[in-house]
Parts: C-alpha cells; sequence; structure tokens
C-alpha cells in the first residue's frame, strides 16, 4: 500500500481526545499565520478539566515519505523535535518567564488505515505575533518598549542558562493575553557546550535578521562572540523593525556600497568593516529619522550603535565588552528598556495631565 | 609676480584624497579582481523560499514586508521589486517603508549632503559644521574608521594638522588593512612630508604586496622623496600576472611608467602611460598629461578626458595650456573642491584668477584658504602678496610678504620673492627702490641660468613701470619679451599685455 493514498494523520488531529485531558479542537490554517516549519501544523487545543486553552505542534512525518530519502529526513526530523522539545523543558524547568511555556508533550500513536504517528508539542496560546500589534501609520512607543524589554529580558533568561536563540525575529515574538511578550521557536536554538542539530552551523537562523558577520562567512569561533553577539545584534534589529519594519541587516546592506557588499566583498571581513561601520551610522540616521520622539530617538540610537556593532568583538554595553574579562551580556538592557519605557509612560502622563 | 607650479617640476603618482563618498564612486575601493574567489552559488534559504511562497500565496503588508527585508539582503531583486511596489501603493505602510520602497523603485541618487565649498565667505562656517557633525557622529560610533579619517582631512584643510595627525593615527590604528585608509593615512604624511610614515603605513596593510593601489602609492611616494621603491619588482610583477584589471592596475602602471621616466628609459615608460590609459583615473591621466611633456604622442585623446571621472587637475591644465582661462579656472575651483587640502590647485587657481583673469578679489580668497592647510607655503603667500598689491591693497600686501621666511627661500623662489618686493615698493612710489629690487631679481634669475625666470622677472618689471608710468618703449620690450616667453611655455603673457594696452586706451591709467 502507498503511503500517498493514506490520508496524513498530522492533519487529521482535529477532534481527537490526547493524554491529560486534551482535546483537538482545530487546525491552524497555515499560511496567514505565516513562518513556520514545512513539517509541522498548528491546532488549537484546549484542556477540558481545566478549561485552559493551548497550542499543539504536530510533527508531519507524511511529507518525508515523499523525499528522496524518507528514513534520512525522518531521523532528521525526530532529532531537531526531540531538541525543541528538551529546550523548551530546560525553560520550563528554569522557569523562564519569557520563553514561551511548554505545557505538554506527547504522540498519537498510528492508527487504523495509517502506519504513521504524530509527535506533538502542546504550549501555551498566543494570540500571534507581534505583527498583530504593529500600527504601521501611527507609532506606538509604549508598544515598542514593552516588546524590547521582552525580548531583552527573554534573551538574558536563555544566555544566562546557556542557550542562545539564533532566531529572534518579528514573527517569534509572540503576543501573550494580559502578560508580557514572550519568545517562542527556539528550534535553531544552540546550547553552550553540548552538541545541538545546528551546532555545526554559523547560524542557523533566518538570514535577513542575522548579523554581517554571518553574511560575510566570518563567524567568530568562540561561542560568546558567534551565538550571544549573533542574538544581540538580532534584538537590535529588532528596535529598528518596531520603528521601520525593516531589519537591520536590509538597512544596513542598502548603505553598503554594491562592491563592499557580501555578495561581492572577496576579501577579509577586517578590510571590509570600516564600510560597515559608515553604513551602520547611516542606518541608524535613517532609523532615528522615524522615531518622533527626538529624545527616545537618540537613546534608542545609541542602544543601536551597542548592539549591532558589525565587529562581534566590539558588540554589546560598554561596561560589559570592554576590560579584561570581556564579554557580551544582555542584563544591562533590561533595564534600560525598563527604564526608557517608564520615563516614556511618565512623560505621556505629564502631557495628558497638562 | 605670481607664480604656480612650473611644467618642468616633477610629478610623482600619490594617492588622492578626497571624500569618502566620492572614492566609493569613482570604484579605487573595489577589492583587487586578483583575490577574486571561485565560490559554489548559495543554495536558496529555506526561510526566503517559504516567504516567496506565503507572498505568492496572499499579498498581505506582513508577508511583503517579510518577503522584502529578505530579498533586500539575498539580492532578490525581482521579488524586492515587486514588494516594494506593492507596499509604495499599500495605504497600510510605514513611511520608513515607503521610504526604501521608493528607492528600490528609483534608484537615484537623492544625496544632497555635499555643500558648495565654491562659497568662499561660507567656507569656514561649512567646514565647521561638518567638523561639529563629524564629532558627534564619533563620539557615538568611535571605531568608525572612516569618520576619524574624514574628520583628519577636515582639520587639515582648516589647517589644524596636529589635530589631522591624532585622527589619522587612530583610524589606521582602527582598521589597518583598509585601502582606503592606508592610502589616506599615508597621503596626509606625505603632505606633512613624514614619507617614511607614509610609507610605514602602506607597508602595515596586510595586502600590501599584493595590492595595486598600495604598492603605486609606495612607489611614488619613494620618488617623491628621490629614491627608489623597494617594491618596483613586485610591482612590475603584479602587472606582468595579468591578474588584475586594467584600472586596478592604472595608478601602478603611471607610478612604473614615472620611474622609468626618472631613470632615462622613454620607450618604457612610454608603454607603460599608455598602459596606464587603458582604464585610467584621474591621478593617472593628470601624471600623463604631465608626462606629455616629455615623451610625444600618449595616447592622450578627448575620450579619455571625457569618460574619466573627476579629472579635474588634468583638465586644468588641458584648458590653460589651450588658452582657455575660463575653463581653466573653472576646473582648477572644482578640483579645489575635490582637494581642499592640497596647496597645488589653490596655487593654479589664485595664480589664474590674479595675473590671467586679473579677478584680484578672487585671487585673494582662493590663496588664503589654500594657506589654512598650508599656512607656510611661499607660493600661496607670493601669489596673495601680488594680489593684493595689483588690487591696491598695499597694507595687507605689506603683511602678508612679512609672513614670509625669505632665508630659506630657494634662488627660484627668491626671484619671485624680489619681484612681488619690487612691485610693492613702486607701489609705495619708492620708484628707485623698487627698480632695483626687480635689477636684483633678474639678476638673480641669469645667475642661476634660468633664463625664462629672468624674462618673467623683466617682463613684470616693465609691466609695473608701464602702470606707473605709459610708454612707448616700454610697450614695446613687452611685446619683444612675450615673444621670447611664448615658446617656453608662458602663454598667457599676451593676454596680460592686451589687457594693460586696453586699460591704456580706455584711461585707465596714468598716460606718459
Amino acid at each position: 500500500m502507498s503511503t500517498l493514498t493514506q490520508p496524513n494523520p498530522a492533519l487529521m488531529l482535529a477532534g481527537k481526545k490526547l493524554a491529560n485531558n486534551w482535546e483537538v479542537i482545530d487546525l491552524i490554517p497555515k499560511n496567514p499565520a505565516g513562518t513556520g516549519g514545512n513539517f509541522s501544523h498548528s491546532y488549537n487545543v484546549v484542556n477540558w478539566a481545566t478549561g485552559e486553552k493551548a497550542f499543539l505542534k504536530a510533527l508531519d512525518f507524511s511529507k518525508a515519505f515523499k523525499e528522496a530519502d524518507p528514513v534520512a529526513l525522518i531521523n532528521k526530523l525526530t532529532g531537531l523535535f526531540q531538541f525543541e522539545q528538551d529546550v523548551l523543558e530546560r525553560c520550563r524547568n528554569k522557569r523562564l518567564s519569557r520563553i514561551i511555556n511548554l505545557i505538554d508533550s506527547g504522540m498519537v500513536p498510528a492508527e487504523e488505515g495509517s502506519d504513521i504517528p504524530v509527535p506533538y508539542l502542546i504550549m501555551e496560546l498566543a494570540s500571534g505575533d507581534i505583527y498583530k500589534q504593529l500600527d504601521f501609520s501611527k507609532i506606538n512607543h509604549a508598544v515598542n518598549l514593552r516588546i524590547l524589554h521582552s525580548i531583552s529580558v527573554a534573551l538574558f533568561q536563555l544566555h544566562n542558562n546557556g542557550i542562545a536563540h539564533q532566531d529572534v525575529k518579528p514573527s517569534n515574538v509572540l503576543v501573550i493575553e494580559n502578560r508580557p511578550h514572550k519568545l517562542g521557536d527556539l528550534g535553531r536554538a544552540d546550547l553552550r557546550g553540548e552538541t545541538t542539530p545546528y551546532g555545526l552551523m554559523a547560524f542557523a537562523g533566518d538570514l535577513s535578521y542575522a548579523a554581517p558577520e554571518v553574511h560575510y562567512k566570518a563567524v567568530s569561533p568562540d561561542w560568546v562572540f558567534k551565538r550571544i553577539a549573533s542574538d544581540a545584534y538580532q534584538m537590535g534589529s529588532m528596535i529598528v523593525f518596531l520603528y521601520t519594519q525593516l531589519s537591520m541587516t536590509a538597512i544596513m546592506k542598502m548603505h553598503i556600497a554594491p562592491e563592499h557588499n557580501w555578495t561581492n566583498w572577496t576579501q577579509t571581513y577586517r578590510e571590509v568593516l570600516p564600510y560597515l561601520y559608515v553604513a551602520l551610522e547611516q542606518s541608524i540616521d535613517f532609523f532615528k529619522e522615524f522615531v518622533d520622539d527626538k529624545e527616545l530617538a537618540e537613546k534608542l540610537g545609541e542602544l543601536l550603535f551597542q548592539l549591532c556593532d558589525p565587529d562581534p568583538n566590539k558588540r554589546g554595553h560598554p561596561k560589559t565588552i570592554t576590560g579584561k574579562n570581556k564579554t557580551i551580556s544582555l542584563e544591562r538592557y533590561n533595564t534600560i528598556f525598563d527604564r526608557l519605557l517608564k520615563d516614556y509612560e511618565m512623560k505621556a502622563l505629564k502631557l495628558k495631565l497638562n | 609676480m605670481a607664480s604656480w607650479i612650473p611644467a618642468d617640476k616633477k610629478r610623482n603618482v600619490i594617492p588622492r584624497w578626497r571624500d569618502f563618498k566620492p572614492t566609493i564612486e569613482l570604484g579605487e575601493l573595489k577589492p583587487v579582481a586578483g583575490t577574486k574567489k571561485e565560490t559554489a552559488p548559495a543554495s536558496p534559504s529555506p526561510f526566503h523560499t517559504e516567504k516567496i511562497q506565503n507572498w505568492e500565496s496572499e499579498k498581505t503588508v506582513k508577508n511583503a514586508i517579510e518577503l522584502l527585508n529578505s530579498s533586500i539582503v539575498l539580492d532578490d531583486q525581482e521579488h524586492s521589486l515587486s514588494t516594494a511596489t506593492f507596499l509604495n501603493k499599500s495605504a497600510e505602510s510605514s513611511r520608513p517603508l515607503k521610504k526604501v520602497a521608493h528607492q528600490i523603485i528609483y534608484p537615484t541618487d537623492t544625496d544632497t549632503s555635499f555643500e558648495q565649498l565654491l562659497d568662499f565667505d561660507k567656507f569656514d562656517i561649512i567646514i565647521g559644521k561638518k567638523i561639529q557633525r563629524l564629532r558627534e557622529c564619533l563620539n557615538h560610533n568611535p571605531y568608525n574608521s572612516i569618520s576619524w579619517i574624514e574628520l583628519a582631512r577636515l582639520f587639515l584643510i582648516i589647517g589644524k594638522e596636529q589635530a589631522a595627525e591624532r585622527c589619522i593615527l587612530v583610524a589606521t590604528q582602527l582598521a589597518p588593512d583598509n585601502r582606503y585608509i592606508s592610502r589616506t593615512g599615508s597621503r596626509f604624511f606625505t603632505h606633512i612630508g613624514d614619507y617614511k610614515k607614509a610609507q610605514q603605513i602602506l607597508k602595515a596593510n596586510v595586502a600590501f604586496k599584493a595590492d595595486p593601489w598600495l604598492l603605486s602609492a609606495d612607489i611614488g611616494i619613494a620618488s617623491l622623496n628621490n629614491k627608489s621603491s623597494y617594491n618596483i619588482k613586485i610591482g612590475r610583477e603584479l602587472v606582468a600576472s595579468r591578474n588584475y584589471s586594467p584600472f586596478d592596475l592604472n595608478e601602478l602602471l603611471s607610478a612604473l611608467a614615472t620611474e622609468e621616466l626618472n631613470s632615462g628609459s622613454i620607450k618604457n615608460s612610454k608603454r607603460l602611460f599608455n598602459e596606464s590609459l587603458i582604464n585610467p583615473n584621474d591621478n593617472a591621466v593628470a601624471q600623463a598629461v604631465w608626462a606629455g611633456k616629455h615623451i610625444t604622442n600618449l595616447n592622450l585623446n578627448q575620450g579619455l578626458f571625457d569618460r574619466t571621472p573627476h579629472i579635474f587637475e588634468a583638465k586644468a591644465y588641458h584648458f590653460y595650456y589651450n588658452k582657455l582661462w575660463g575653463n581653466a579656472y573653472s576646473s582648477t575651483m572644482q578640483w579645489f573642491i575635490d582637494q581642499p587640502f592640497s596647496s597645488d590647485p589653490a596655487v593654479f587657481g589664485s595664480f589664474i584668477a590674479t595675473s590671467v583673469l586679473e579677478k584680484y578679489d578672487e585671487g585673494i580668497k582662493i590663496a588664503k584658504i589654500g594657506l589654512k592647510s598650508t599656512p607656510n607655503d611661499f607660493t600661496l603667500l607670493n601669489n596673495l602678496a601680488f594680489a593684493y598689491l595689483k588690487n591696491n591693497n598695499i597694507k595687507e600686501a605689506q603683511l602678508t610678504i612679512a609672513k614670509i621666511h625669505a632665508e630659506s627661500l630657494s634662488d627660484y623662489q627668491r626671484v619671485f620673492y624680489l619681484a612681488t618686493k619690487g612691485l610693492l615698493l613702486y607701489k609705495l612710489s619708492q620708484v628707485e627702490a623698487g627698480e632695483n629690487l626687480y635689477n636684483e631679481a633678474s639678476n638673480l634669475a641669469d645667475k642661476t641660468k634660468n633664463k625664462k625666470l629672468q624674462l618673467l622677472s623683466d617682463f613684470h618689471h616693465l609691466i609695473a613701470k608701464v602702470e606707473l608710468q605709459t610708454s612707448e618703449q616700454n610697450l614695446l620690450k613687452l611685446d619683444r619679451l612675450v615673444k621670447e616667453l611664448e615658446p617656453m611655455n608662458e602663454i598667457y603673457l599676451q593676454d596680460v599685455l592686451n589687457n594693460l594696452v586696453k586699460k591704456l586706451n580706455s584711461g585707465n591709467m596714468p598716460e606718459a
């Protein structure tokens, strides 16, 4: 019997009752939901004992059978799925409050008429990614600063536990009803000192948001200056995105002369760095042009110089990146974004009262 | 009398130091072709593929934003354009998105940051503003070595040499391996006469022996220092390797050609100069124009002048030798804006303005601005004093002449100095003393066996005399001198004489 004639079990979960009182409600259509894995499907689920609503990610093995080497692919998919589950469990055990919470996991066994089991993860329900909250016609500084604070805290929590996210981008920053934003999709993460599915890659995330050293193939061999530096850059890139809907990498690319951009550059990263600093400055000027609060624009611009420094060895807060035991830490940015948010709220309140 | 760089003065291929933006536009900062590596085409990014699918299935602002970002970063021009067109039209799109979309759809240069330095009255204000802006930028972005170089250039323009040197040292420490930094750093130390340091900076660049742009600078600087570079052989090897494009090699070929010319090998020099002109920059063309006085039939044609950008120096001389004074002056002004810290365009500009066009106010302004970066430059001081005298501003002329260190002048310079002082005395009605100084200038030129200089001094002496008191005899003498000096490349004197005669006829001069 050919697998092609079988119904795809990963698409047939709606209405199923799962372990621990979970019931699958409906399939979330893929395209409008935006980016996500090609080998998984999403569902809304509910726990009929507690009434808790959640999100289910089901691994779809069936597509793998259509590929040239299904065994290798199934093996790879299982490994990736297992890895994401492990990382999420680790985050749950460490009580990382700004990382999407893994509630449960399990497997729907192969049923009659199908040979394929469906492993799944049940995670807390987000109402969508930050695109939902962005009003492109009007800047909402309070929302933006709250998002930035959440990302900063989330990354700090991960880094503190030896995890680098590697794929911080708008669609991975999730909106949770009445609670702070959380970071999702840890499938591309890397763990310090451990073997991970993407550990050997210079960068595993979305290249549109990747740091310039990734594009110039000049990533440091040191874990901190490779992985944490990359997350720090993406944090900076999120500042730019929230105000311009463009990634720092895209803006910088537009300010780099064609002969110096990563597509055409043939010499060393050291040699191209001076041109990248010029592009960074021009990109930050571009960014500041669109932040209507000039005081805030200056402060955010200052943070961008630190977080998006094209040299990963100089990236991050000056007090941690310089000196004898230099390292990259986002801890100080938690305070900075918190302060910026409070200052802005105070300023807005004063304006309202006047 | 005013002076400029004589045609027989040695010229060397020293890197140009202009603003960063035009330097990029001229293509001098491209990676050299010799270092090109063959790389396998990258496989399409799965994220990008998915974004294309999302965009094709649903044309929403979100999908457009995601794909636009990805397409810009990954050079997918087709999707950059389609998403930019969508976002440019969409009412939901934000201002920054619309701006970027517009830039993608209509990729024209809208940069208006270049301010017109030709407004001499606002020169200091413009430079001051630029310095302030760069300082602010460097406060935020202290690792930007190119901003340090730009700041150094501005400091140099206003004569703050020590501040400029500090900036150059920071830049060369931050980015010792960048071609632009190495070349401009070496250009700075050449400007201040520290040739050793200039060459050290070039050699500290890891690509020194593989980059023709660095080798050419080394050879040019050594030649300026009256020495032969140790790297000529490597330069020849790079040329012979055929790994580099004609443009990458143009300055190196020009520098090697100059070396050959200096050693008397005209045939080799001509071959190398002609090779340098296959795809030259302005520096190589200017060098060839200079060499054209020594080598006949170089491939210098009109097409070369038309297609080579920023060719202001070569054009200025070209127009000058063709007696197109107005064009020569405007090209010199463009050259001056391009290289405001260099004394050469200021010298040539003040000379044309004062001696040829008789625009004394202009000559004074150019010389004064030129003196900011080279305050002790004799030629500029002399041209300024001469312009003041011609403008009947005796007091300023006296003050300017007082700034010249007469003791350190060469015999050649001393002839000009004595002649200008002679004119001062004429203007002060001390005719006899003035005459003595002019005669002293003429005798010194004769002593140094410089016939042209002697005739030139005599010419200016006669002009001073005629301006004081018209004499037919002196006018005839002047006419004879013009004819004698014409074959010696002093081609502007006929116009000076004609102007004088016109003034006499119009009654602006005292009658005999």
